[in-house]
């Protein structure tokens, strides 16, 4: 008996649809049996994956999801795997930061007896009122303008930290996926090193744990009532998410930025230096990475930057790795992007539901936050890669 | 001075032994085509099941023996997909990277828990002269054996083959499964020791996240090495001095009123995986010398289109 | 006609076939390559298969060597009936192929390739047992080949002789050359047919693909003719004629094929591609064009003729700023401007209005997961900033209907399309921003022979009514005679000689090879 592959005379549209979903299905299940080994009832399991899809807390990972989604999927289409959103991501929180904290706002001490005074100055908040050095922070321009500043800079900063894979691929052929992943690493030392010295906020707390003062309130996004979700954060997925769809329906670049994925040396023999659209490619998917940082920075429930204590949980929360899942599941067909990271972004809040429901029902599991993650996720795109193969290629079975 | 030589030779060994080895194992699968993204998930996988093991067996042997088969399984699982299969070497890599990350939380995590509960004491290698020269010697023995293996037999010749051309080789009458499968399992086992011996040899003890990035770097030194058994040496001799000495930098340094945090210490192996390959590629004679496997990470697909 | 006229010799029972193949369907994205194919092999004939460019030939033979497995059909080998799923199956029963392009590792040297087919040698045994096994038989067989030299060394000529001493090695009953002996010279290829005589009088057989009729007529003991993947019959050489031939190669489309001569201008214009004592090196770093010289006139053909391998290639992509000229330059002169575009790069040179068709067109020369508006779109030369997709769809249908590509719609993916509807998108494409000039390799390959033809005329009357001069190189020499002005030939580097259209083809061949 042998096993055949060969190509489909016709590609078959049932299984874009179908393949992702099954691959879903599969990868869940067999997640569920791996925990299920240890002893994770399965039911609860599948109760919590499903809770994840009503809670509101998703509506935040979804958003985000979206915004990264349509940055992987626009290097993934130039076939370049840019798995260093992670890095890019935190990049983007470092220059959020840096504007947050000191340009668009600033922290400083006051004597303990003035702080009084600052209570209700218009721009000014009280960031640490410790009876012996307090702190405050002065708003220095316009919030919305600061604002602005952020997310600019936070997507400068991704898309320059993702030019140097790019830079060394295009003109050194040096693997972007080994170099993506690496930087990671170094982004994450990096961001210890500036937000434990550089950043390093003056109040108490920032003094003893290594972190960021809070930033002024006024430059944080807007929560979306009964939400976790902020209204900037939403706009820029729409607004990244509708430009993009744009820019390849309608452009020369986005042309051959979807040409580099599918043929580079056809871009190379009419005469387009190829190399360049994929310094493009992933200098706009850091760009976008830069910004879904700093949108978590920005949050009202983080608002600050703290050093990462293990590298398995990043103030990114791996959503640069788990937006690999959106958008491979997308077929890198950007209009499915939204859909695939909804399910996505129900699947990650599922598994923090049922890490917490464990915690408290068997402690004695002791299931970390990584297991449950990185199980589901691999699998899923495990068995993903595998039935992917089937849209193009059928496997027959010889005598 | 012959001693403090010795010293630092003893005290640099098990760096080199777990980068060389696992390197070695990389050069030997990318060799015959494979481009190989799960190697991180497959080494941290590693570190994590040599940990449990070694709680149950409580032989530092027994638990690399183990750990360096299974490893070489998840090798020739690897080699079968992106062979028999038209599948990217690149998504299969990196989803099973993330499945090995998870599995080696999901499994060594409890044990790290029940060690700690229990107070068990590991049985790991004793870093005295001894043990550590006779790795060092094995090591360089194995690195000497690949060489000889990849440039003088007909095995290797195979696994050129099929790294430069496999539909050419195939036409030439060799199975191209059957060589990657042999390739990366032997690849594998050697990734897999490596990483047991960065545990047994090295940290003795399992954290959170432990061996993640040892993999990449190992990946970036078999780069900066042309895939190169022989070579492999002197790279994993840089790599090693500057994970072994970095520290000894920041406290020279400080001597002089430089100081470099140790969040930069922690990142410059990573720093230079990234830009020492670039030393290669940088030169003309040396490009061409350790140009990648001309098929590496390419779909080999036997009806593919040619007209 | 029917296609029944011809099978009278299928009856045949003298001999049992020692391979036989019996209704084989091959089906790829946009053609069925093969339908309903028979074929038999009978022990010590020379079998000739004859089609043109895109009839299925290539397909069957990889299909009996086992690269591609059959939708439908069964094959036997020595009247047992076989799954053949991998070269290592084929192999064992016998059969051994010879490619066109040689299947060699260009890395290892030839020791180390054919230790690869050896099965008497284990895989832990040294190369250099191998090595001397291979100087003693190759002095048995008189094929002097160096055992330790690696192959992108060699010439083509001796890669085909390493592929033959290979099948000799393997004990062979069936070697088949697909189109291996179609690109050689007149005497390099009498040297291949001595050794096929030779190899069918100690009772081995021979199978020999080629789309040239000569070649079919002249050694072989059958042909079998194949038209648009269907058996159209099987001949025997002495019973038939070269009109026959035709007339079973290419039916009704005959008529197209016989409209006489292009049209040239006698008077040329000004120089317009001036070339000075260029050196480039191959992706081995030896130089591969050493100090080539010319120039080319406006409407002007330059030809490059030579055996595959010398240099050709390295020239026409240094033409098209797609390598690296270590040493020379290269000119323009449009509109009385000079423009130096040595090492320019192929963005500032395309813009100039230079077409390019490289060689591998279907890898490099379109995209086959786009559209063929996209594979337009894509050129610089034909959009802006924002892409028109209307003027881009009423470009892709009016070269759509002049070429006569065929394809379900402009919208389809390319790869839908056969090679030969491919090859002529990519064509249409460039001669639509020729403005200046034409740079190509091997500008017809695979199509057939019709669009062959048309492909050729369309370049000669571009060249003459609108004055754009061309440099073709190909691997056929027959294109090169047809259509050139001027005909260079390029051996191991350089151009050892340069003739007048209205040479000899003998007087070519004979510098091609010396
Ligand atoms: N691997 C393949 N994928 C897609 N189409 C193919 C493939 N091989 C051959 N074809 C198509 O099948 C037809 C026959 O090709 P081939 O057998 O190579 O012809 P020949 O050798 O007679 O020139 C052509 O239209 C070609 O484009
Ligand atoms: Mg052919």
């Amino acid at each position: 008996m042998r096993l055949i592959v060969v190509k489909r005379v016709k590609t078959s549209n049932l299984y874009y649809v179908g393949i992702p979903v099954l691959s879903i299905l599969a990868g869940l299940a067999l997640s569920t049996l791996i925990f299920a080994s240890i002893g994770v009832p399965p039911d609860l399991f599948i109760s919590e994956i499903l809770a994840g899809f009503q809670s509101p807390q998703t509506l935040r990972y979804f958003a985000l999801l979206v915004i990264l989604g349509v940055a992987l999927t626009m290097s993934f289409r130039a076939s370049i795997w840019n798995i260093g959103a992670e890095g890019q991501m935190i990049w983007g929180m470092l220059a959020g930061g840096y504007i947050a904290l000191f340009v668009a706002a600033q922290s400083m001490y006051v004597s303990p007896s003035d702080l009084p005074n600052y209570a209700n100055v218009p721009g000014v908040e009280i960031i640490d009122a410790s009876p012996v050095k307090p702190v405050i922070s002065v708003l220095l321009m316009d919030p919305s303008l600061g604002k602005l500043l952020m997310v600019l800079f936070g997507m400068l900063a991704g898309g320059l930290w993702a030019l140097i894979p790019a830079v060394l691929k295009a003109y050194l052929d040096i693997d972007e996926v080994a170099s993506t992943l690496i930087l990671n690493y170094v982004a994450y030392q990096l961001f210890n090193h500036l937000v434990s010295y550089n950043l390093r906020g003056l109040s108490v707390q920032a003094r003893q744990f290594f972190r960021t003062d809070r930033m002024n309130s006024a430059l944080l996004f807007n929560l979306i009532p009964g939400t976790s979700v902020t209204v900037q954060e939403v706009l820029m997925a729409v607004i990244f998410f509708v430009s993009v769809v744009l820019m390849y329906r309608y452009t020369a670049v986005g042309l051959r930025l979807k040409i580099i994925g599918s043929n580079p040396q056809l871009l190379r023999s009419v005469g387009v230096d190829e190399r360049r659209y994929i310094l493009l490619a992933m200098f706009l998917s850091g760009m976008l990475a830069g910004a879904a940082g700093v949108s978590i920075l920005a949050n009202p429930g983080i608002g600050k930057l703290e050093k990462i204590a293990n590298v398995v949980s990043p103030p990114t929360m791996n959503l640069g790795y788990t937006a690999i899942l959106v958008s491979w599941l997308s077929i890198l067909d950007l209009r499915f992007v939204p859909i695939y990271a909804y399910i996505v972004a129900s699947l990650f809040q599922g598994s923090s539901l049922l890490q917490s429901e464990i915690n408290s029902l068997f402690p004695e599991l002791s299931l970390t936050g990584a297991a449950l993650t990185y199980i589901p996720i691999g699998s899923i795109l495990v068995v993903y890669v595998i039935l992917r193969i089937f849209t193009e290629y059928s496997v027959r079975i010889m005598r | 001075m012959i001693g403090e030589i010795l010293n630092v030779i003893i005290a640099m060994s098990p760096i080199f032994v777990f980068l060389y080895l696992a390197s070695l194992g990389n050069s030997l699968v990318e060799k015959s085509g494979i481009l190989n993204l799960a190697i991180d998930g497959a080494y941290t996988l590693g570190v994590a099941l040599v940990f449990t093991l070694l709680v149950f067996v409580n032989d530092p042997t027994l638990a690399l023996l183990i750990t360096s088969l299974l490893i070489g399984l998840l090798g020739v699982l690897i080699a079968f997909l992106t062979t028999k299969l038209p599948i990217s070497h690149g998504a299969v890599g990196l989803s099973i990277q993330f499945v090995g990350y998870g599995l080696a939380s999901f499994l060594a995590y409890p044990m790290s828990l029940k060690v700690r509960a229990e107070r068990i004491s590991l049985n790991t290698y004793l870093t005295i002269p001894e043990v550590v020269l006779t790795f060092l010697t094995l090591s360089v023995v194995i690195g000497v054996l690949t060489y000889l293996l990849i440039y003088r037999t007909k095995l290797g010749a195979a696994i050129r083959a099929v790294g430069e051309n496999p539909a050419g080789a195939s036409a030439l009458g060799i199975n191209v499964l059957k060589i990657r499968i042999v390739a990366t399992f032997l690849g594998y086992v050697l990734i897999g020791s490596a990483s047991s011996l960065y545990l047994l040899l090295y940290t003795k003890n399992w954290q959170e996240g432990l061996g993640m990035g040892y993999g990449w770097i190992s990946f970036a030194i078999s780069l900066s090495s042309g895939r190169h058994p022989l070579v492999g040496i002197a790279t994993s001799i840089i790599f090693a001095t500057l994970i072994r000495y970095a520290y000894v930098l920041q406290d020279v340094l400080v001597g002089y009123g430089i100081s470099i945090s140790t969040f930069i210490v922690i990142a410059l192996p990573f720093i230079a995986a990234v830009f020492i390959p670039l030393v290669v590629t940088a030169i003309p004679q040396l490009r061409r010398r350790f140009a990648p496997p001309k098929h590496l990470g390419k779909i080999f697909f036997s009806e593919e289109r040619s007209v | 006609m029917s296609t029944q006229t011809f099978f009278s010799l299928n009856g045949e029972k003298s001999l049992n076939p020692i391979i036989s193949a019996r209704g084989l369907w091959k089906s790829f994205p946009g053609v069925v390559a093969l339908k309903d194919v028979s074929l038999d092999v009978l022990p010590g004939e020379i079998h000739a298969i004859l089609g043109e460019n895109g009839a299925g030939k290539s397909t069957l033979l990889k299909i009996l060597y086992g690269i591609y497995v059959p939708d439908k059909g069964d094959l036997f080998f020595g009247g047992r009936k076989v799954v053949v799923t991998s070269p290592q199956d084929a192999v064992r029963n016998g059969l051994v192929l010879v490619s066109q392009v040689p299947q060699l590792i260009d890395s290892l040297t030839v020791a180390e390739n054919l230790s690869l087919s050896l099965s008497q040698f284990g895989y832990v045994s040294s190369v250099r047992k191998v090595s001397k096994f291979l100087l003693e038989k190759g002095r048995e067989y008189g094929v002097r080949v160096d055992p330790d030299i690696e192959v992108w060394k060699l010439s083509y000529t001796q890669k085909q002789l390493v592929e033959v001493l290979r099948a000799l090695l393997l004990n062979a009953k069936v070697i088949a050359f697909d189109e291996a002996t179609t690109l050689l010279p007149h005497a390099e290829k009498e040297k291949l047919y001595d050794f096929m005589k030779l190899f069918k009088s100690k009772g081995g057989s021979v199978l020999l693909v080629t789309h040239k009729i000569p070649e079919a007529m002249e050694v072989s003991d059958r042909i079998t003719v194949l038209r648009r993947g269907e058996v159209v019959g099987t001949v025997r050489t002495s019973e038939t004629t070269l009109d026959q031939v035709r007339y079973m190669m290419f039916g009704e489309r005959l008529t197209q094929l016989n409209s006489g001569k292009y049209e040239k201008l006698g008077e040329k214009g000004s120089e317009v591609l001036v070339v000075r004592d260029l050196w480039v090196r191959s992706d081995y770093g030896v130089y591969a064009v050493k100090g080539v010289s010319f120039s080319v006139r406006k409407g002007e053909i330059l030809g490059i003729a030579g055996v595959a391998g010398n240099g050709q290639l390295e020239l026409i992509q240094a033409l098209a700023g797609l390598r690296k000229s270590e040493r020379g330059s290269i000119r323009l002169r449009i509109n009385g401007n000079e423009i130096d575009v040595t090492n320019k790069g192929s963005t500032a040179i395309r813009r100039l209005g230079i077409g390019y068709i490289p060689d591998e067109p279907v890898k490099k020369g379109v995209s086959l997961d786009n559209s063929i508006e996209e594979n337009i779109a894509v050129h610089p030369r034909l959009t802006r900033f924002l892409i028109r997709w209307g003027d881009v769809k009423s470009l892709a249908t009016d070269l759509v209907r002049e070429f006569s590509i065929v394809t379900p719609s402009t919208n389809a993916k390319a790869k839908v399309l056969s090679g030969g509807n491919l090859m002529k998108v990519l064509v249409a494409r460039e001669l639509t921003v020729s403005k200046v000039a034409l740079v190509a390799y091997n500008p017809t390959r695979g199509l057939d022979e019709v669009s062959t033809r048309y492909v050729r005329r369309l370049i000669v009357s571009k060249a003459v009514s609108e004055g754009m001069c061309v440099v073709v190189a190909s691997e056929d020499l027959d294109e090169i005679m047809e259509i050139s002005d001027v005909i260079a030939v390029m051996n191991s580097g350089s151009f050892v000689g340069v003739f007048k259209s209205g040479v000899s083809r003998e007087e070519v061949e004979r510098v091609m090879v010396s």
